[in-house]
């Protein structure tokens, strides 16, 4: 399987609660050691392991390059490009097309990222009340 | 995960043999020729086969759903220029604190979601504009109103709404607005293109696709609204993650009851109003659903944090 979002931490449990302790980056291939419900406890090539979340993984095998051992060594079915089609080259021509239409306010939504720390005291002031 | 994205091809272009050429046909429009090359490669390098190519020809329904056809990345992108244009509508509120709320409150939501990793997350922003409305674009881009925040008495009804929202995004309602012709088209010049960057005509071809797409999209959201069925589906999923997270479910109640109170004062339909089906409706429907289940009354830690972000709203 192939981590399908931009970065996904490996945890030490099946839980968003469990921490994280490396993270994959999308395109990162990995075999699948243990199913658990909704997740999967993941082994990179290089010795890590984790567990990681149904959704930010996919079956297919994501390509960061094009090259001809893609098309030799796998089926085309079960591959896909990293970047290709709707991607950063069509925004920048549609941003072309339509000079008004103004991306400030989206690039800055992408920069809102909660910490999980941030998260998990979100959550434990619910329930305690501190 | 996503079992069944379509495969785009690797680098070898197979040349297709002369039983193929049948169903070459010369056309002045330029998407014609496009697809129909672009058929053909794609069944020479295996990524469609012959039947899914005649259909794709034949300009008949999509052959592939959007999620089968858009991997998560390019949904990202797709969801982008959505948002950008809802906010061409309706303008960004610029209160870091509320919006830094907004981003707490649904990220942890989304983590009780059946899908909490979109490509780059899910994302909140406060809109500043005072009817009641809620949008969600592919991706996870969601947006409310003050109009909509302001509605909520507590952080139990907020959570309610982006829970809503969120479940659009799960369950994929927005990408299933691009309509099937433009999905064929894409998938085809995708199967067909070889390198990451596009020749100045493929170019030139899906970005007209991707304009489609994101006005397919943004019609759904702004102008006509989803089926009802989708609105149904995303409150029944709304409950469930509410559930999950611990607010209590009959907050989603709570908030349809704000909103028909809210739309009963208005002269001409507006905003939620235009595109969901009357909440007498859904508030019937979500009740059912709730039905045997416990009120559990809101729990007073929530209402410091809430209290204090939307103070001026």
């Amino acid at each position: 399987m192939s981590v399908q979002v931009r970065s996904a931490p490996l945890r030490a449990g099946p839980s968003y609660l469990a921490s994280g302790t490396t993270t994959l980056e999308y395109g990162d291939r990995v075999v699948i050691v243990e199913k658990r419900t909704s997740w999967f406890l993941c082994r990179h090539p290089d010795g890590r392991q984790g567990w990681l979340h149904e959704s930010a993984l996919s079956t297919k095998r994501i390509v960061m390059q094009a090259s001809d051992s893609v098309a030799t060594t796998a089926s085309s079915r079960e591959v896909a490009l990293a970047g290709k089609g709707f991607n950063q080259q069509v925004e920048h021509e549609f941003k072309n097309r339509n000079p008004s239409m103004d991306f400030t306010w989206v690039d800055r939504m992408e920069s809102m990222a909660i910490t999980e720390a941030e998260i998990r005291r979100f959550i434990m002031v619910s329930k305690t009340g501190d | 995960m996503s079992k069944s994205t379509l495969p785009v091809s690797g680098a070898v272009i197979t040349i297709i043999l002369a039983g193929l050429a049948i169903f070459w046909t010369v056309s002045c429009r330029g998407v014609k020729p496009l697809v129909n090359a672009g058929t053909r490669v794609a069944v020479g390098t295996g990524t469609i086969d012959q039947e899914q190519a005649a259909s794709i020809r034949r300009g008949s329904e999509a052959v592939f759903s959007a999620t089968e056809a858009f991997t998560p990345e390019q949904e990202h992108f797709i969801g982008r220029s959505v948002a950008a244009s809802v906010i061409a509508s309706y303008p960004a509120l610029d209160r870091p604190d509320l919006n830094n709320y907004l981003n707490t409150l649904g990220q942890t939501l989304a983590l009780y979601s059946d899908r909490p990793e979109t490509f780059a997350g899910y994302r909140f922003l406060a809109l500043d504009a005072d009817e009641l409305n809620a949008f969600a674009t592919p991706g996870g881009f969601v947006l409310i109103t003050r109009g909509m925040i302001r509605a909520a008495s507590n952080e139990d009804q907020l959570a309610a709404i982006l829970a809503h929202e969120i479940a659009h995004v799960q369950n994929g309602h927005g990408l299933r607005a691009i309509r099937g012709s433009r999905i064929n088209s894409a998938v085809t010049i995708l199967a067909s293109e070889t390198a990451r960057h596009l020749g100045g005509r493929e170019l030139a071809e899906l970005t007209g696709i991707f304009e489609g797409s994101i006005s397919d999209i943004s019609q759904a959201l702004i102008g006509k609204g989803y089926s009802r069925a989708y609105e149904r589906e995303a409150d029944r999923d709304a409950l469930t993650i509410l559930a999950r997270a611990g607010y209590p479910p009959h907050a989603l109640v709570d908030m349809l009851e704000k909103i028909r109170l809210a739309q009963q004062a208005q002269p001409t339909p507006a905003g939620w109003a235009r595109t969901h089906p009357p909440p007498s409706e859904r508030i019937r429907d979500a009740r059912r659903l709730l039905r045997g289940l416990e009120h559990v009354p809101t729990p007073p830690q929530r209402a410091a944090r809430f209290n204090v972000v939307t103070a001026g709203l």
